[in-house]
Formats: C-alpha cells, structure tokens, sequence
C-alpha cells in the first residue's frame, strides 16, 4: 500500500513483525507475516519524505475545515 | 418517445425536459432503466443489488406527483445509482465485503435521503471495492476493455453510467474513487469541497478525507446533481455550513477571463504517457482560446502528497476497522486485512507528521491561489488510461522508477483530498488504443460553480462524452 518512494535499508524481520503484532492483539496468520513484515518496512522510511519538508511551523490539522478565510 | 434504448441515452437534463412536455414517463425511465441493467449486468456486474420494486413504486409516486403539478426538480422521476457503503433503508448494503453480507440498514444515509427528496429513484447499488479499499469482488468490468481496470473504489457507479444503465451515480472519493472511474469511463466525476456533501450513513474510510460526490455523463447533468444533494447536516460533525448556490446558474458563461495554473513538472511528470500528455496539452490550448488564462506555477509541496495521504488514510481506515478486524477477521478479503494489519502497524508520530504534511500542503496551496489569483489548476486525472488487471500491480516497463498502474492512477487525484478542495474530471479525448483519458480542474473550496463552467465550455466543442464503449451492446453479448 505505501507509495514506496523513499530509500531505505529499513527489514523488518518476520519474528518483530509477529512480536509487534501479538502486542497489539492482531491475529496474524503464519504465511502471511513475512509479507506484512516487507510492506511495513516499505511503509516506515515515508516519514523521511515528510520530513524533507520544514514542517517547524505547520501543527497537525486536528480538524478539517476547506475554507480559506483570507 | 418510447423506445428502451431512446431512452437510457437521454442525459438528466434531457429526460427532465422530455417528463415535462409529457414525452416520457418516470416509470417508463425506469422500466428502460432496469432493462438495460438485466441486459449489461453479464457482461459488466455494476450493481450489487436492483430493488427493482421500491423503483417502480417511487417511480410511480414521482409521476402521480407531477401530474399533480408537484415538481420536485431536476432529479423528479430520474433513476440514480448509489454506491454500495451509502446506508439504502431496506435496501441490501454490503460495501463489497462478505463482513457486511446480508445488511439491510433500517435508515437512509443523508445523500440517500436527499436523493428520495428531490424525487430521483433509487434504482440500485452500485459495485465498489471493498470497504472502498480493497478489492473489487466479484469483480466489475468496464465495457471500455473488459480484461482491463474499470476504476475504483466507486466502480460500478462508473461504469452503469458509461454503460447507460443509470442516468446518474453517488460515488465517494478518499484519494481518487470518483475521478479515477469517471476517467476510465469517460463520464464526469466530481470531488465536491470536504464537507459540502453529508457523509452521514456512508460507511467511512478514511474520515478525515473522505468525500461524497456525483458522478454523471455530461457537466450539467453534474451541477444538477450536486445541486441536489450538497447542504449542511447537523448529523455529519464534518458538514460545512455553507450556502448551496445554483449550481446551473453561471454554467454557460464561458471560460473567458478563468485563470487557470499548471505546474508542469509536476503534473506532467514522465510517468503520464505521450497520448495523455497530447490530450492534455490539447485541453490548455483550447481553453486558451476560449479566453482562459493559463499561468505556469510551482508547488514543490505536490511532492508531499502521496506519502501524507498514504500515512494519514492508512491510520484513520484501521482505526475504523480495528475491532471488527478482530471479531470478523476472516471475513475480509486477505488483501483487504492485510492493508488494514499494516495502519494498524504505523506509528502515532507518523500520523501526526502526516497531519502537520497536510497542513504544510494546504496553506501553500492557499498561499497559490491567493498570490496568483486563480480559478483552478489543470492536470491529466490519470497519467496513463486503465490497464489489464494482470498489469496493475507490476511495475510499469516505460518508467525507469518501476511505478505500478495502481499508483500511477493516484498521482493526480491524491492532492486535493488534502486539501479538501473541489476537483472535477471530464472526458478530453482517447488514446489511440481507443481508450478514455480524462482531465482534471482543482478549484478554490467551495467553488464548484467556476470548474463547472469552465468545463462546460469545454464539452460544448467535443463529442467525446457522447461516444459509447464497444464491450456493451444491444444484445448485450461481449465483443
């Protein structure tokens, strides 16, 4: 799912993918851990594409309103 | 004018105008309506379910209505589709998921009500990916190519409408899933401003970037049909408070004096192929001739938009799934449970820097349109037509970077969910396969009524909206 642009040597091993998942109570079945494992190693590094970007003056959006009032 | 296929040809406008002068009948739309849905739906599988009763009832209150001189407006008597995560009263509504099998809401989503309120009839559900995230099963197919992507996640409102087996559709719309199926279909999709259209009863993917919207076969068909459904709801926390204006009113106006941007290393970036870089580069002229202005500008914030959108939607869609993930698990498709195993996986800080991403890309995209005064900004909706769905998710073998189709698809249509702006895709021409290619007007928010304009300008010199696929006909056989 993730857009999968940004380098990295980010691996998820298999065994912390199961051990993260376990934790947050998500039953995963065997034979698909080592391809959730891959996808959320793609996933992560997106953060270092936000990041390029000066965001020191820019606080979350915590509530969507379109409108431009100036 | 009694002839079936007559009239599911008609556009919205035009049945409107025939029921007045007594030409047509609400029940004889709908009649042709149902006949064309039992006559595509082998070949295409656009709809979920086909009440085909309630239609013929509403269809027939609609008519003793106008004959008793009340007129409801422009949608009395028309039938709509609505896309399967809308709430239908009584009405099957399964959202693509065997999670949902067997639901029958006991309450109209407020799009849906609004729609039974302006007299249209609710003439069925259309197909969609599941939960409008995952995959399409079973899968539509678009008449276009019948091996190829038909577009998603609101797929079967694209396709009955290329397919004349509605006269218009709901669709819904987190990053795309309106104006990719308008595209590869050739119709008009409309991402509405956040928060014009009540998302109340449409089952949420992503709440802070969902839209609901219509989609339709020509622009003023569009406007009509937005008409009808925009306004604030006390009972979606995510309404607008905004007036609704006409949206007909200015439509013919001409797109004189529109000030209209492109930024062309973003939008015409070396994935968008040469027959849509042609078709789009045709559209700039064109309305360049018509007296639109158009002004080359530059957001290097566009570069943000994929991963914010990916990061953001990913969290909020697991969040909404979270428990039932874990009481109906199995019930998911794999592909589905996997996506949402995996937002459930990324971090609350990434989240929040998606947040504060999005924040960055909304104020420069304000800052543009204020600095350079502009009506709207113009780019292909897809940089490439559909694509065989053996081909979607395999690298693309012309790009050196390996982009999928899929992603491919999103490139365009991502930003202005962020935004929450409006943005509205159109038929502009075909590649020389044959296939649809659409284009793309972002607005300034709450001012659908200057894309419509400027697309209706448009339209006015092409046929291209009224060409028909080759994969439906008559007899309904496939090619």
């Amino acid at each position: 799912m993730s857009y999968g642009r940004s380098k990295s040597d980010l691996k998820i091993e298999a065994e912390q993918l199961a051990w993260l998942a376990q934790a947050l109570g998500l039953n995963l079945p065997p034979d698909e851990v080592d391809a959730l494992a891959a996808a959320l190693s793609n996933q992560l590094p997106s953060i270092d594409v936000l990041e390029q970007f000066d965001l020191t003056d820019y606080p979350p959006i915590l509530r969507v309103d379109a409108a431009w009032y100036d | 004018m009694t002839n079936s296929s007559e009239l599911v040809n008609l556009t919205i406008s035009e049945a409107a105008a025939a029921l007045r002068v007594g030409e047509t009948s609400a029940l004889a739309l709908t009649e042709a309506t149902l006949a064309r849905i039992k006559q595509t739906e082998p070949t295409i599988n656009a709809y979920a379910a086909v009440p085909e009763e309630l239609a013929r009832e509403a269809a027939q209150q609609a008519d003793a209505e106008l004959a008793a001189g009340n007129d409801r407006g422009p949608l009395h008597g028309i039938p709509i589709g609505v896309k399967d995560i809308c709430y239908t009263k009584g009405v099957l509504t399964e959202a693509g998921s065997k999670v949902m099998e067997g639901f029958i809401p006991d309450y109209d989503s407020t799009v849906a009500q609004k729609l039974a309120d302006a007299g249209a009839i609710m003439i069925g559900k259309t197909r969609c990916h599941e939960f409008a995230y995952g995959v399409n099963e079973p899968p539509t197919r678009s008449p276009w190519e019948l091996n190829s992507y038909p577009g998603g996640s609101s797929t079967g409102s694209g396709v009955a409408l290329t397919a004349r087996s509605a006269f218009g559709a709901i669709g819904t719309d987190t990053g795309g899933s309106i104006r990719i199926p308008a595209s590869i279909n050739n119709i008009v999709g409309l991402k509405p401003t956040y928060g014009r259209v009540s998302a109340y009863g449409v089952l949420p993917l992503s709440w802070t970037l969902d839209h609901v919207g219509p989609m339709t076969r020509t622009v003023l068909d569009n406007a009509l049909l937005l008409g009808a459904i925009a306004g604030h709801d006390p009972r979606d926390a995510t309404s607008a408070r905004a007036d609704v204006p006409d949206y007909t009113a200015g439509i013919k106006d001409g797109a004189r004096g529109a000030r209209i941007g492109i930024d062309r290393e973003y939008v015409l970036y070396p994935g968008v192929i040469d027959d849509v870089r042609a078709a789009t580069e045709a559209v700039i002229q064109e309305l360049s001739a018509m007296g639109a202005e158009i002004i080359d500008i530059s957001l290097p914030e566009f570069e943000l938009t994929p991963e914010t959108l990916f990061t953001v939607m990913m969290v909020e869609a697991s969040t909404y799934h979270r428990q039932q993930l874990r009481e109906k698990g199995d019930l998911y498709d794999p592909a589905t449970r996997a996506t949402l195993q995996l937002g459930e996986l990324v971090p609350g800080t990434h989240y929040v820097t998606g947040l504060r991403a999005r924040e960055r890309y909304r104020s420069a995209m304000k800052d543009l349109f204020q600095r350079e005064n502009l009506d709207a900004l113009v780019s292909p909706t897809m940089p490439l037509p559909t694509a065989l769905l053996t081909e979607l998710h395999q690298p693309r073998r012309d790009m050196e970077i390996g982009e999928t189709p899929m992603i491919s698809y999103i490139h365009h249509t991502f930003s202005a969910n962020l935004a929450g702006q409006p943005a509205l895709s159109a038929p502009c021409g075909f590649t020389r396969d044959g296939l649809p290619i659409g284009y793309q007007l972002m607005g300034r928010p709450f001012d659908e009524a200057t894309l419509f304009r400027i697309a209706w300008a448009y339209e006015q010199a092409h046929d291209w909206h009224e060409r028909q696929p080759p994969h439906v006909y008559d007899s309904g056989e496939k090619k």
